[in-house]
């Protein structure tokens, strides 16, 4: 069992979540607002208690990288690694695996997947056939 | 806009110390480049009596930890956690403990080290959003957020990656002929730019800063202060600051200098015609382009044009852009980032700059954009200086 990587509080939670497949994020029980990425405090009113919750997974791809170098010990193999910005209609904006490079304004579908780490992330995919092509390519890389 | 700055001068630029990595920490760089300053200046350290500091290297000091290792008495002490819109922060907060007589001479210094492993290190551990929601997808790090930056850019507004190329190749140009700037001794072609190894598509290697060390700073006085010390001064004639402008744009391309722009002009007096030195903040060819449209050198989207149709180089006609060769060019020295253009800004209106001298500028318009949090640069800001 590797050791899991840094996350803060809410970003821990915000993984276990993904980790057991749900795309939840967090919404504020006191206006509603949906907070991504996860937080103490609720951006829109300030309130404390944000609630992880099934949200609709439907988003638009904004902008793709294909990520050549990377930070991150894992992703300097295995490359590269496409990521797309995509925008929830509830305003958050997600940086997600995607398969390819991605046409802004195309629609797509916010998925959990575990990356090479076993830790839980949000993909997106246009068609449910690309869901199984990320995960596949996080495990041939492990 | 708030009130005037009146008479308040920068005057003693140094740029120090500048190399890729170093084994000197942050005390050395501020202390040295501090030394240079007073140097310029005729000035004993003891007249110091404010002091602002940028840097992120600087744990386990903190600034005034700093200012006791470098044996400053101060009445005066800012830290500014703004990255690359530190310099025109720092200066103009100066400005205003200066006319508020909360202090007489303020050094302003960004200074940062850097060993090998140090800019990964910072990376990971930037900011609680970047943590979370940046790291575990590859995109750590400024490099993802400008490579969506940039290709949201082309795709809105038709720009290419040669549009992006001839700022980084101007701006190499430029430090061909700074002897401190990192790569003065390597020419670029735009052939280049287009061959580099992809590091986050669109982005190639030239488009993208290389982290370094070093160190830049000015002093901060009154004019008069300056006349009787016999140094060359350069007026702050108008400044903004500006933090998280536009937070409902689902993609960067405007900031502070979008809501801001037009009301630094007027307050000292003049347009976009009237600069003759540009200093952008340049660790992304596509941020100098939005500089560019905040800044009314040209519309919305239409940066790409105004970089085919200008030089910008120290030596071309029309204005000069980032004429020490610019970030991209010198090397990106943490928070001195923020400082470099300022400073070479004051350079140029003081005939400071030597061989990459522009010939009798007026005016300089130096821009700052720091903080690259998740999808955004959270810190925007801009200062018009002006020969005295």
């Amino acid at each position: 069992m590797s050791t899991p990587s840094r996350r803060t509080r809410p970003g821990a939670a915000q993984r276990a979540c993904l980790t057991a497949g749900n795309v939840d994020m967090q919404v504020c029980a006191a206006c509603a607002h949906v907070q991504y990425p996860p937080a103490d405090c609720c951006r829109h009113c300030l309130g404390d208690e944000l609630v992880f919750t099934s949200v609709d997974p439907a988003a638009t791809v904004i902008a793709t990288t294909t990520v050549h170098r990377s930070y991150r010990d894992d992703f300097t193999t295995g490359g590269p690694w496409p990521v797309a910005s995509v925008r929830l209609a509830t305003g958050a904006t997600v940086f997600a695996h995607v398969s390819e490079v991605i046409a802004p304004g195309t629609p797509v579908t916010l998925v959990a997947l575990t990356d090479k780490l076993r830790e839980g992330v949000f993909g997106a995919v246009r068609a449910p056939h690309e869901l199984a092509a990320l995960q596949a390519r996080f495990e041939a890389t492990s | 806009m708030s009130r005037a700055y009146d008479d308040i001068v920068l005057v003693a630029p140094v740029s120090f110390g500048y190399a890729r990595y170093s084994e000197r920490g942050v005390p050395w760089f501020a202390g040295r480049s501090l030394a240079a300053m007073l140097d310029l200046a005729g000035l004993d350290k003891s007249a110091i009596d404010g002091f602002a500091i940028a840097s992120f290297s600087l744990s386990p000091d903190t600034p005034v930890s700093l200012a006791e290792y470098l044996g400053l008495e101060l009445r005066y002490l800012e830290a500014l956690p703004f990255g690359g819109a530190s310099g025109v922060i720092g200066v103009r907060r100066a400005a205003r403990a200066v006319q508020a007589g909360d202090a007489d001479i303020v050094a302003c210094i960004g200074a940062d080290t850097l060993d090998p492993d140090g800019f990964g290190d910072l990376v990971a551990n930037f900011s609680g959003a970047t943590i979370d929601a940046s790291y575990p997808y590859a995109a750590g790090g400024p490099n993802v957020p400008f490579a969506l930056m940039t290709a949201a850019y082309m795709e809105r507004y038709g720009a290419t990656r040669e549009d992006f190329a001839r700022i980084s190749v101007a701006q190499r140009h430029n430090a061909n002929h700074c002897p401190h700037a990192l790569l003065r001794h390597k020419p670029l072609t735009l052939d280049d730019c287009l061959a580099a190894p992809p590091i986050a598509e669109p982005l190639h290697l030239f488009d993208c800063v290389m982290p370094c060390a070093g160190a830049d700073g000015v002093l901060v006085m009154r004019e008069a202060r300056a006349r009787e010390l016999g140094v060359p001064a350069v007026r702050l004639a108008a400044a903004f600051e500006c933090f998280n402008a536009y937070p409902d744009d689902p993609i960067q391309l405007r900031s502070g200098w979008s809501r801001y722009g037009a009301a630094l002009y007027e307050q000292a007096g003049v347009s976009s015609a009237d600069i003759d030195v540009i200093e952008t903040y340049d660790d992304y060819p596509v941020v100098v382009m939005l500089q560019f449209e905040g800044m009314q050198f040209c519309g919305e989207g239409e940066a790409a044009r105004f970089v085919r149709e200008h030089a910008l180089t120290f030596d071309g006609d029309g204005p000069a852009h980032n004429t020490s060769g610019g970030q991209l060019s010198v090397g990106q020295a943490g928070a001195a980032g923020g400082y470099l253009g300022l400073v070479e800004a004051v350079r140029q209106l003081t005939d400071a700059a030597g061989s990459h001298q522009v010939r009798d500028p007026r005016t300089a318009l130096v821009t700052g954009f720091g903080m690259i949090n998740y999808d955004r640069g959270l810190c925007s800001s801009a200062a018009i200086l002006e020969r005295v």
